[in-house]
């Protein structure tokens, strides 16, 4: 990392944040797990969005409390009562991860995934895919990006999450510092170029699949899942 | 508007609140007995209505109430209120059923815990005004609206069926959401 880096911590106001469709989603437990992981990032770094969070955690306890009720099977408390006289399964040890990227620092919030490999995706950008637990098909990855360098113009059938970790980019309209939460539309072609100066890391995922136009599209279909 | 909020029982929510904490302080099994007898049929209520069989939301109301005694002691009034903490542990549950649907695999999973601040002394009376007002805000939402924002918690894509209810396009339908949440959002800032 070099010295002017930008590397994301709790001091400076975001300016891009998730949309409250997104938050709302992820309060309520919809939310994919790709997109997930990449708001988890964002709420770490964000005290507003934290707070909004827990407001609509609040909107979805008040939504609950106020359902008609479903009635369950006649033995339904007794049996859970039985299950809860009994003592709690000892929680399965945590693994540490085995892999994980040795040559940038992870936010807390990634420190418990495992990671795949590094991968060449173009010119000046790489990518290594972020496992989620039990989501083989979760589309999380880090985006490592030369400075100046463009993403690989793409488009995508869902929206694309983006959450920058160190250094900066610009999407056309908006810059996005460490902290900032991009979402772009899935009808919306559109190429991020990064700042010049430092190399910028991105915690990214995609709500469907990426294609990418042309013939880097082409020669990265192979690795799938991007 | 299929699910018009039935008139509300008379519900002591600080009594939710005192039953989670007797569990936690002495194992109080009528204070169970109580909570399960309002959130578990709810639960299950809101599981159907998320796409959750009937049996498969009956298994997780009934985990998330088992969480519910084996958690007490994790609970904390001034971080969130009984129905806003059951809310949460169910959510989780569901994540993680929906997970186990799937080809699995091995590793254990705490990713859904999110950082919380820590408590303060003012936080237990911030939290029951911000429920409070998280109330008064469903409230004030007109009808639709106020169907959207439920519709928003039990779907992943609410606009769809929003298009499909009220004849519009999707678009139209996204911009509805977009309005009823952003509205939702603004009167919980604006009660503040
Ligand atoms: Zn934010």
């Amino acid at each position: 990392m070099q010295q002017q880096a930008r590397t994301a911590g709790e001091t400076a106001p975001r300016r891009h944040h998730p949309s409250e469709e997104t938050l709302l989603a992820y309060a309520a437990g919809s939310l994919a797990a790709g997109p997930a992981v990449v708001t988890e990032s964002h709420l770490a770094l964000c005290a507003p969005c934290r707070a909004r969070l827990a407001a609509f955690r609040a909107a979805g306890g008040a939504i609950l409390d106020a359902l008609p009720p479903t009635p369950l099977a006649g033995e339904a408390l007794e049996h859970c009562a039985a299950l809860a006289a009994l003592p709690a399964p000892a929680r399965p040890a945590r693994r540490l991860p085995r892999r994980q990227p040795r040559d940038i620092v992870l936010p807390a919030s990634l420190k418990a995934y495992e990671f795949g490999r590094w991968m060449w995706l173009g010119p000046g950008v790489r990518s290594c895919r972020i496992i989620v637990p039990a989501q083989p098909r979760a589309t999380a990855r880090l985006l490592r990006i030369a400075p100046g360098c463009k993403i690989p113009e793409h488009g995508h059938s869902g929206a694309e999450f983006t959450l920058v970790l160190h250094g900066s980019f610009c999407d056309g309209h908006d810059r996005f510092l460490p902290g900032d939460f991009s979402e772009a539309d899935g009808e919306v072609d559109h190429q991020p170029i990064s700042d010049p100066g430092v190399d910028c890391i991105c915690v990214t995922a995609l709500e469907g699949r990426m294609r990418f136009h042309g013939l880097l599209g082409r020669l990265t279909a192979p690795f799938g899942g991007l | 508007m299929s699910d018009a909020a039935p008139a509300p029982p008379p519900v002591d929510r600080d009594g939710f609140n005192r039953m989670i904490l007797a569990i936690a302080a002495h194992g109080d099994r009528e204070a169970f007995a109580a909570l399960f007898k309002h959130f578990a049929p709810r639960l299950k209520t809101f599981l159907m209505r998320s796409g959750l069989s009937a049996t498969a939301a009956e298994e997780i109301a009934q985990e998330t109430m088992l969480s519910v005694w084996r958690k007490a002691a994790y609970f904390d009034p001034a971080k969130a209120g009984a129905a806003t903490w059951i809310f949460t542990i169910a959510r989780n549950l569901k994540i993680d059923a929906l997970r186990r649907e799937r080809p699995v695999a091995q590793l254990p999973s705490d990713a859904d815990e999110t950082p919380d601040e820590a408590p303060d002394g003012e936080a237990l009376v911030l939290t029951q005004e911000r429920e409070a007002k998280v109330r008064a805000a469903l409230a004030a939402l007109s009808a639709e609206q106020a169907h959207i924002v439920r519709l928003s918690f039990f779907q992943d894509k609410p606009h769809v069926q929003i298009a499909a209810e009220l004849g519009i396009p999707l678009g139209t339908a996204k911009s509805r959401v977009r309005l009823a949440l952003t509205r939702l959002r603004t009167l919980l800032e604006d009660l503040g």
